[in-house]
């Protein structure tokens, strides 16, 4: 059974149990029972009853494509409601190989204790060591560091300089096999590290696997049925998610009038062509050097979204560029230029920042003035700012909603405190329930509505609240196993598959519906946190002046009824 | 005649990013899908005339219709 590693950061100690009433959960489904269980909802999110999980899904380790995510969870600075928030990167198949499907930092160091800490996994056992020469250095350069000296396959999990300073607006950052930055970037989860002084977490692979299997014949035959829909659908992946990642789908989201544009006051850019996948594509071709498409970001990836984006002399601006950053750090700020995008992006990464909320945030700070639309230097003299931690800074790396009440803007393109993603609900009406519903907060990853265009019109009022509905219990069941959002539209056709790689790893035996009530009920946990924490129905809504101002090029405002929205929430 | 533009994936796949093509008076998607030797599943969003169509959706003739692949993510 996998283990769970508890790591007291006042005392020090270092215990491991096993999984126990934890057998069958991993990712968001762990994270969910186990605040319920362990975590005070009225505690302070950056105080000391908070905890900071770090975990991989169920299928952690093995080699099932795309099922490697990690999770990072607690209770959000943010939305101060239940967080889970998830990365690609090798760390968690690492951990997963060493038998260890979380890891728990608990308490916060003695206020006297100002050393930077980094948590040691290898095969000689799990220490804690004090490496204060990391204390603010950026994510790449930690990453660097630690790769050197534990070794080039190192796993690493850590925090940029936003995360230490206990900017909300941080996330955790989680290295790619090159070294690459991944995040689970969203609700503040790097803050919640900097509470607890750790800078970094580094998994040396375990020389063989201590994963077991409770049935690998079963889970074999899923493996292989599985990667047999992959193969079979190679000839289009490599033409769509090995070349443009989630960047394809900037084009369609202009066209359809849902992209934020200069601080959500747009649902259309009208130089989207000059940043949008197929360019991005066209100039890492045509610089090549050290640009790249079609890298995997976890070790057995078949499906490879990773790209790696070149200046014009071929060296490597950004690793990498996908639809958040075109949409959030470009057609928000009004920037019509790649290089820009991916320079600013690369920045945002190496402080560690989720690039939603601080795209939001610099969206804001625009329009108070504190930056120019379109102008580059402007908004990299903010983040700056946020790097040398001044005050201006430390207001911005915060997110959207402290800029907003810093600056005295009253319209956020938030829920819950939480900035909402490449996606405007009032061209998108149904992740306008899911940002307002999910105990997430403003998250899309929860119940994204965009995949399902082609059935749900996105300007409809009917049918919205029962599709997000049964989005966010589809990605409740496909969250507790660590599967990617590529893996979805595979995994859908035969939901059977869950179930046999669930009794294969772990012996728990469901049928289909019983895998889909546990995804409900992880929901319903999170609901149950929420509630508890102060976090109440009251707030599951959107910004009034979504209600009100029109969103050219639809002139659509978001209208859907009462009714309506309490249909997709999952209590 | 209706033009057609081949988004992403599909524009790879077709070796061209648009065409023309006469359909008679209208057709369905899937008269149009069978035109183009793509199927159901090749579709993952239709624009017609600028705007989101269903995917049971009548062309008509003088129409512009734009065809995305499916994507996830984001």
């Amino acid at each position: 059974m996998a283990k769970i590693v508890r790591v007291n950061m006042e005392t020090k100690e270092i215990a491991q149990e096993e999984a126990g009433l934890y057998n069958g959960y991993g990712s968001r489904g762990f994270i969910a029972r186990f605040m319920n269980n362990e975590v005070d909802p009225t505690c302070e999110p950056l105080g000391i009853n908070n905890k900071l999980i770090i975990c991989t899904g169920l299928l952690g380790g093995t080699a099932v494509s795309s099922s490697g995510r990690l999770s990072v969870g607690g209770k959000s600075p943010l939305t101060n409601g239940i967080k889970e928030a998830s990365s690609g990167g090798t760390a968690a198949n690492d951990l997963a190989r060493h038998g260890i499907r979380a890891i728990i930092f608990e308490r916060l160091p003695a206020p006297d204790d100002k050393n930077t800490y980094v948590l040691v996994v290898s095969e000689e056992g799990i220490k804690l060591e004090v490496m204060n020469e990391l204390l603010h250095v950026g994510a790449r350069n930690t990453i660097d560091t630690l790769r050197q000296k534990f070794g080039e396959k190192a796993g690493v999990i850590c925090n940029g300089p936003a995360g230490e300073y206990m900017m909300r607006g941080a996330g955790v950052v989680c290295a790619a096999p090159k070294g690459e930055m991944r995040f689970a970037a969203r609700g503040g989860m790097g803050a919640v590290m900097g509470s607890k002084r750790v800078k970094a977490v580094v998994i040396v692979p375990a020389v063989t696997s201590k994963l077991e299997y409770f049935d690998k014949a079963v889970f074999t035959e899923a493996a292989k049925e599985y990667h047999q829909m992959l193969v079979d659908a190679m000839p289009t992946i490599k033409k769509s998610n090995q070349l443009y990642g989630t960047t394809g789908m900037f084009k369609i989201v202009n066209e359809l009038g849902l992209c934020p544009t200069r601080n959500f006051t747009l649902g259309a850019f009208d130089k989207h062509a000059e940043i949008g996948g197929e360019k991005m594509v066209e100039l890492i071709h045509a610089r090549g050097g050290e640009g790249k498409t079609g890298q995997a970001c976890m070790n057995g990836c078949m499906i490879k979204c990773l790209s790696i984006f070149p200046d014009k002399n071929g060296k490597t601006i950004c690793s990498t560029v996908q639809y958040e950053n075109l949409s959030l750090l470009g057609s928000n700020l009004y920037l019509d230029n790649l290089d820009s995008i991916a320079r600013l992006n690369d920045k945002v990464n190496d402080l560690g920042l989720d690039t939603i909320e601080t795209g939001a945030a610099l969206g804001v700070a625009a329009e108070a003035g504190q930056a120019e639309f379109g102008n580059e230097e402007s908004f990299m003299r903010l983040l700056n700012e946020i790097e040398a931690a001044t005050p201006l800074g430390r207001v911005i790396g915060n997110g959207v909603k402290t800029t907003g009440e810093v600056f005295g803007i009253n319209d956020l393109p938030m829920s819950k405190g939480q900035a909402f993603p490449g996606y405007d609900p009032r061209a998108l009406k149904g992740n306008g329930v899911t940002f307002a519903m999910t105990s997430q907060g403003g998250d899309h990853t929860t119940g994204n509505l965009y995949g399902a265009r082609a059935t749900m019109p996105p300007l409809a009022c009917e049918g919205q609240g029962d599709l997000s509905r049964k989005t966010q219990l589809q990605m409740a069941g496909l969250e507790n196993m660590g599967f990617c959002i590529f893996a979805r539209s595979y995994l859908f056709k035969k939901p059977e598959l869950f179930t046999k790689f669930t009794y294969g790893i772990c012996g728990v035996k469901l049928t289909v519906e019983e895998f889909w009530e546990q995804g409900h009920e992880t929901a319903r946990l999170e609901y149950e946190f929420n509630v508890k924490s102060g976090v109440s129905p009251a707030q599951d809504k959107l910004p009034e002046y979504m209600y009100r101002v029109p969103l050219p090029p639809h002139n659509s405002v978001f209208d859907l009824s009462d009714e309506e929205m309490q249909k997709g929430r999952l209590n | 005649m209706i033009e057609i533009e081949f988004n992403l994936g599909l524009a790879h796949r077709m070796g061209r990013k648009r065409q023309t093509l006469d359909i008679g008076e209208s057709l369905s998607l899937s008269q149009l899908e069978a035109k183009l030797g793509l199927t159901a599943d090749d579709v993952g969003i239709l624009l017609i005339n600028e705007a989101w169509a269903p995917l049971d959706s009548i062309i008509k003739d003088g129409d512009s219709v734009k065809i995305y692949p499916f994507m996830e993510g984001g």
